[in-house]
C-alpha cells in the first residue's frame, strides 16, 4: 500500500447504515493509482457494486469521493465526486455527477478523502463527521424538512461553518429527478441521486473540520496558480460583467430593494454564484448557481420575453428547497426552451393535444387555447404533487421517459401518435451544449452525437467535458485554435465544425481531459476554463493543457508529465467507466439514438431535431434551416463516425467493450480477467 | 521569568495610545464583494505554515449562501492600542519594526488564549444559526501557540490573491 504523505488525507470513511458501523480505511489502497474523484469512486464501484444489485437496494453504494488537490490552494479544486448506482436510467446503471461548493475541502479538513455509504437505516439518520470521528445520529427531527431549514438546523446543532451535504422531501419519497444538495448552489444532479440517498434513509453529511491539507511544494503551488490565473485571464463573472442579476432582480438591485452578491466555491476565483437577499420578505433570500439562473432567465424569456420574474426565482427556491434539480424539472418537465423553436413545452402539448386536462391532472393546466404551463401557479402545484408524489406527480416521479413511456401505452388511439412523438423528440440531448443556441447546435452535429452516444451518462446530459475549440467560433477566445489544431491532430481542419474529419479524436480528447478534472477534483467550469485550449495572453494563442497535471505534482510531490497524466487517469477513468457499463450489459446497440435524431430510415426523411432547432434563437434571432438540415446526420454517417471512434479507442468494434489490450495497457487486468471470467462478458484480445 | 513578563506587561499597559508605533496599514474586507471563497484563508495558512490549514488562517472568512451570500469576516485592524498586546502575561506580542503589525512571537507565547478573548475585532454569525465568535486571532492546537495577522512583511499575500478584489490594506495616515 501506498504511503501518501502530500495531498490525501489519508483515510475513507465507511458507512454501513444497516449495521450502525463506521470504519476507517486507509486511501493508499486506492492512490496514488486512482488518484480520486470519478476514477477512485469508479474503481469502488467496481469493486463493490456488482451487477444486479438494484439501485434502491441497501447493497447498493452511495461513493462521495474528493480528490488530492480539494482544500488546497490549487484553483478551483472545489469538485467532489458522486458515484453510485442510478435507478433513474433504464436499466438502471453506473452514474457519476461531480459538483463543487465547499463540502469537499471540508471533509478533508475533518480528515477523510471520502466517505461510502452502505446499507438502510433501520430509520431516518445523518452522519455527523468531524475532525477524524464520524457519528451517525436520529434525523427524526430533520426527516420531511425542507433543506433550507434542515441545513439551518444542521448548523444550529454543529456550527455555523460546518457544511451539509442533504437531500430534501424529493430524495425522501425517491423522486427520479431528485438531488444531493450543499449550500443550497450546487448539487449532484441528473441521476436520482438523492433517491438513492433517500432509499438509505440518509437525510444529510455534515461535516466541520478544522485539521490541514498537506501540501509537497507550496512555493510551486502558489507560483502555478498566478500564472494559471495568469494564462486564463481570469476575472470573476461578476467583474466581467456577466453573471449578474438580470430582469426583476436588475431593477430591484438597482431600487436598493434587493442585495446582489457573487458567490464562490473553495479557492475558487470564477465566483459563478448569485446571492441574493431582498427588503421585501415575499420573496426567498438565497443563492443559485450561475448556469440554474441563466436557465430560469432564458425559461422566462422563451415564455414572456422577458429576463428574470419573481416567479421564476421563486421556482429555483422552490426547487431547491424540495431537493429537485433544476436542470431536470425545467429541461425535462418544463423544457420552455423549445418554446419558440418547436411550439411548446412537452407539458404544454401535452395540453394542446387534449391528453393533459385540469380535470385528469388535478393541475392547473389551463385549457387548449390557453395553457397555463410555466406559470407560477402551475409550477407551484406540479413541483409539490411530483416531490412528495401525489397524484400525478406520483406518475411523474417515476422519471420523464417512464411517464411520457406510460402515456403513450395508456392515452387513447387518436391521440397516439401525437403522444409518440412528443416522447421521441424529448430523449435528452445536453443543453449545455445544444439548446442554447440553435445556431451552435446545428453546426456541432457530429460532435454532439458521438460523445452522447458513448458516453456513460449517456441521455443524462453531461456537464463538465469543454470542447476542443471549434469554428465557427463558440468559444471566448477567437484565436490559438489553428495553431492547437495543428499541434494536436497535424491538420488545421480539425477546427471546422461542419466537417466529421478529427471529430472522433476531438471528442476523445476532450472526454480525457475532463476526466482527469474530474478525478483531480478541479472545476471544468464554462467558458475560459479549464482545460486551458487557448489563451489570450500566450503568444501563439495556445493554452496550457498540463495545468492539472502540474498542480497535482506540486500539491502531492509525485511528479507525472502530461502525457501519463492523461492516459493514466483521464483514459482510464473512461476504460473503467465503460468496462462497468459492459458489465452492466451495455454493448454497440445501446449507443444510439431515435428516429428524431438520425431521421426515419424507411421515408429517408432528415431528423426532425435538425427542423427543431433551426429555427429561433433564444434572442429571438431568426435562423433559417441551414446546414444541418443539407448535411444531416443520417445512421450510415453516425456508424462511419461511431467506427472511427472506437477504432481509435481500442474498443471491439462489434461491441464497444474496451480490448484486453485496451486495458491492460491502462492497468485494469484484473477488470479484465474479471469481465471476462466473472461476469461472461465477451473481451477480445 | 515571570516577574520579568509582569513588568514587561505593566510597561506596555502604561503606555499612552501615542507611544504605540502606528501599523503601516490593516486589511480591511469588503463584505459586499466578497464571494466567500476563502481563498485568502488558504493563501494564507500555506504562506505561513506550509500546509492548506484555513483554521489557522490569520484572515477568518465565513459565508452564509442561503443567507443570499452573507458575509461575516474578521481580520485584525492592528488597533492603534492593541488589547492582545496589552493582554498577554508573556509579552509575547511585539510591534515589528519595518511593519508596524502587531506580531505574536511563537518563541515566548505559552497558548494561554488570552488574546483572542481580549480582541475586540471578532465576527459573530447571524442569530438564527448558532451564533458562533470568528477571532481574527488564532489558536494552533499541535504547537499550543497563538498566532495571528503579521501583514506578510508589508505586502499581505491574501490581498495579492484575492480574485474578487474584496480585500485591501487600508493605509492608516501618520
Amino acid at each position: 500500500m501506498a504511503e501518501l504523505k502530500y495531498g490525501w488525507v489519508g483515510k475513507i470513511l465507511r458507512a454501513d447504515l444497516t449495521t450502525g458501523k463506521l470504519t476507517d480505511e486507509p486511501t493508499g489502497k486506492y492512490a496514488p493509482k486512482f488518484i480520486g474523484g470519478r476514477l477512485m469512486a469508479a474503481k469502488i464501484y467496481w469493486d463493490e457494486v456488482p451487477p444486479g444489485v438494484g439501485a434502491l437496494e441497501p447493497a447498493n453504494r452511495l461513493i462521495f469521493m474528493t480528490g488530492p488537490n480539494n482544500g488546497t490552494f490549487a484553483l478551483r479544486s472545489t469538485r467532489t465526486a458522486v458515484v453510485t448506482k442510478s435507478p433513474v436510467i433504464e436499466p438502471e446503471t453506473y452514474c457519476y455527477s461531480v459538483m463543487g461548493g465547499h463540502w469537499g475541502a471540508e471533509l478533508k479538513f475533518a480528515g477523510y478523502d471520502g466517505v461510502i455509504i452502505q446499507g438502510k437505516a433501520p430509520e431516518p439518520v445523518y452522519l455527523w463527521i468531524n475532525n477524524g470521528r464520524a457519528e451517525i445520529r436520529s434525523a427524526g427531527h430533520l426527516w420531511g424538512q425542507v433543506t433550507t431549514k434542515a441545513d439551518e438546523e444542521l448548523k444550529r446543532l454543529h456550527g455555523c461553518q460546518s457544511r451539509a451535504m442533504l437531500i430534501g422531501p424529493a430524495g425522501e419519497n425517491l423522486v427520479m429527478s431528485s438531488i444531493i444538495s450543499t449550500d443550497g448552489h450546487a448539487a449532484a444532479g441528473m441521476g436520482a441521486f438523492g433517491a438513492v440517498m433517500g432509499s438509505k434513509n440518509l437525510k444529510a453529511l455534515a461535516v466541520r473540520g478544522t485539521g490541514p491539507v498537506k501540501v509537497a511544494r507550496p512555493a510551486e503551488l502558489i507560483e502555478l496558480v498566478e500564472y494559471t490565473r495568469h494564462i486564463l485571464g481570469s476575472k470573476p463573472l461578476r467583474l466581467r460583467g456577466q453573471g449578474g442579476p438580470k430582469g426583476f432582480l436588475k431593477d430591484l438591485v438597482a431600487e436598493k430593494k434587493a442585495t446582489n452578491k457573487a458567490g464562490g466555491c473553495w479557492a475558487c476565483d470564477k465566483a459563478c454564484m448569485m446571492g441574493m437577499r431582498f427588503k421585501d420578505k415575499d420573496v426567498p433570500d438565497g443563492s443559485g448557481q450561475c448556469d440554474e439562473i441563466i436557465e430560469l432567465q432564458m425559461e422566462d424569456f422563451m415564455r414572456l420575453n422577458r429576463y428574470t420574474t419573481p416567479d421564476s426565482w421563486e421556482f429555483g427556491r422552490l426547487c431547491d428547497d424540495l431537493g429537485l434539480s433544476v436542470t431536470q424539472v425545467i429541461g425535462h418537465t418544463i423544457p420552455a426552451f423549445s418554446h419558440e423553436c418547436h411550439g411548446g413545452t412537452w407539458a404544454t402539448e401535452l395540453v394542446w393535444a387534449g391528453i393533459w386536462t385540469e380535470a385528469n391532472t388535478g393541475l392547473p393546466v389551463g385549457t387548449r387555447e390557453k395553457p397555463k404551463v410555466g406559470t407560477r401557479e402551475f409550477n407551484a402545484a406540479l413541483l409539490k404533487k411530483v416531490a412528495y408524489r401525489e397524484g400525478i406527480g406520483d406518475l411523474i416521479a417515476r422519471g420523464q421517459q417512464w411517464y411520457l413511456n406510460h402515456i403513450v401505452d395508456t392515452v387513447s388511439s387518436e391521440l397516439r401518435e401525437q403522444a409518440e412523438y412528443i416522447r421521441d423528440r424529448t430523449i435528452y440531448i445536453p443543453k449545455y451544449h445544444c439548446i442554447w443556441q440553435p445556431r451552435m447546435a446545428r453546426e456541432y452535429w457530429s460532435h454532439i452525437y458521438i460523445h452522447c452516444a458513448a458516453h456513460v451518462r449517456q441521455n443524462l446530459g453531461q456537464m463538465g467535458d469543454r470542447w476542443f475549440p471549434l469554428d465557427p467560433p463558440i468559444d471566448v477566445f477567437p484565436k490559438g485554435k489553428r495553431e492547437l489544431a495543428v499541434k494536436l491532430f497535424g491538420d488545421e481542419r480539425a477546427v471546422d465544425i461542419k466537417i466529421d474529419d478529427f471529430k472522433a479524436p476531438a471528442v476523445i480528447l476532450s472526454n480525457h481531459l475532463g476526466a482527469e478534472l474530474d478525478c483531480l477534483t478541479l472545476c471544468a467550469g464554462h467558458g475560459n476554463d479549464f482545460p486551458v485550449w487557448t489563451s489570450e495572453v500566450t503568444e501563439d494563442g495556445i493554452g496550457d493543457l498540463a495545468i492539472g497535471a502540474k498542480m497535482f505534482s506540486a500539491v502531492t510531490g509525485i511528479d507525472i508529465s502530461f502525457e501519463d497524466m492523461l492516459k493514466q487517469v483521464g483514459e482510464r477513468c473512461f476504460n473503467l467507466e465503460r468496462a462497468i457499463a459492459a458489465r452492466e450489459g451495455r454493448r454497440r446497440e445501446h449507443d444510439t439514438y431515435n428516429n428524431f435524431y438520425l431521421g426515419d430510415p424507411l421515408t429517408g426523411k432528415p431528423p426532425k431535431a435538425c427542423q427543431w432547432y433551426a429555427a429561433r434563437d433564444w434572442n429571438g434571432k431568426e435562423y433559417p434551416a441551414g446546414p444541418a438540415v443539407k448535411n444531416w446526420m443520417n445512421r450510415e454517417r453516425f456508424t462511419r463516425l461511431m467506427d472511427q471512434y472506437y477504432t481509435l479507442r481500442g474498443w471491439d468494434l462489434e461491441t464497444a467493450v474496451p480490448t484486453r489490450k485496451k486495458l491492460e495497457e491502462l492497468g485494469l487486468t484484473d477488470v479484465a480477467e474479471d469481465l471476462e471470467k466473472k461476469y461472461g462478458v465477451p473481451v477480445s484480445p | 521569568m515571570k516577574k520579568m513578563a509582569e513588568i514587561e506587561r505593566q510597561r506596555q499597559k502604561d503606555k499612552s495610545p501615542a507611544e504605540y508605533r502606528r501599523a503601516i496599514g490593516h486589511l480591511v474586507v469588503d463584505t459586499i464583494l466578497c464571494s466567500g471563497c476563502r481563498t485568502c484563508m488558504a493563501i494564507c495558512s500555506l504562506s505561513h505554515t506550509g500546509v492548506s490549514h484555513p483554521e489557522l488562517s490569520r484572515i477568518q472568512v465565513m459565508g452564509f449562501l442561503r443567507e443570499g451570500n452573507l458575509i461575516q469576516a474578521a481580520a485584525c485592524l492592528q488597533c492603534q492600542v492593541p488589547k492582545c498586546l496589552s493582554a498577554c502575561p508573556e509579552g509575547a506580542i511585539y510591534i515589528d519594526n519595518n511593519t508596524g503589525a502587531r506580531v505574536i512571537e511563537t518563541g515566548k507565547c505559552t497558548g494561554c488564549r488570552l488574546c483572542i478573548e481580549a480582541c475586540p475585532n471578532k465576527a459573530k454569525s447571524p442569530v438564527n444559526y448558532c451564533g458562533e465568535i470568528l477571532s481574527p486571532i488564532r489558536y494552533d492546537p499541535d504547537n499550543k501557540v497563538c498566532v495571528k495577522c503579521d501583514l506578510c512583511g508589508g505586502v499581505p499575500l491574501c490581498v495579492k490573491h484575492c480574485p474578487m478584489n474584496a480585500l485591501r490594506l487600508e493605509k492608516k495616515e501618520a
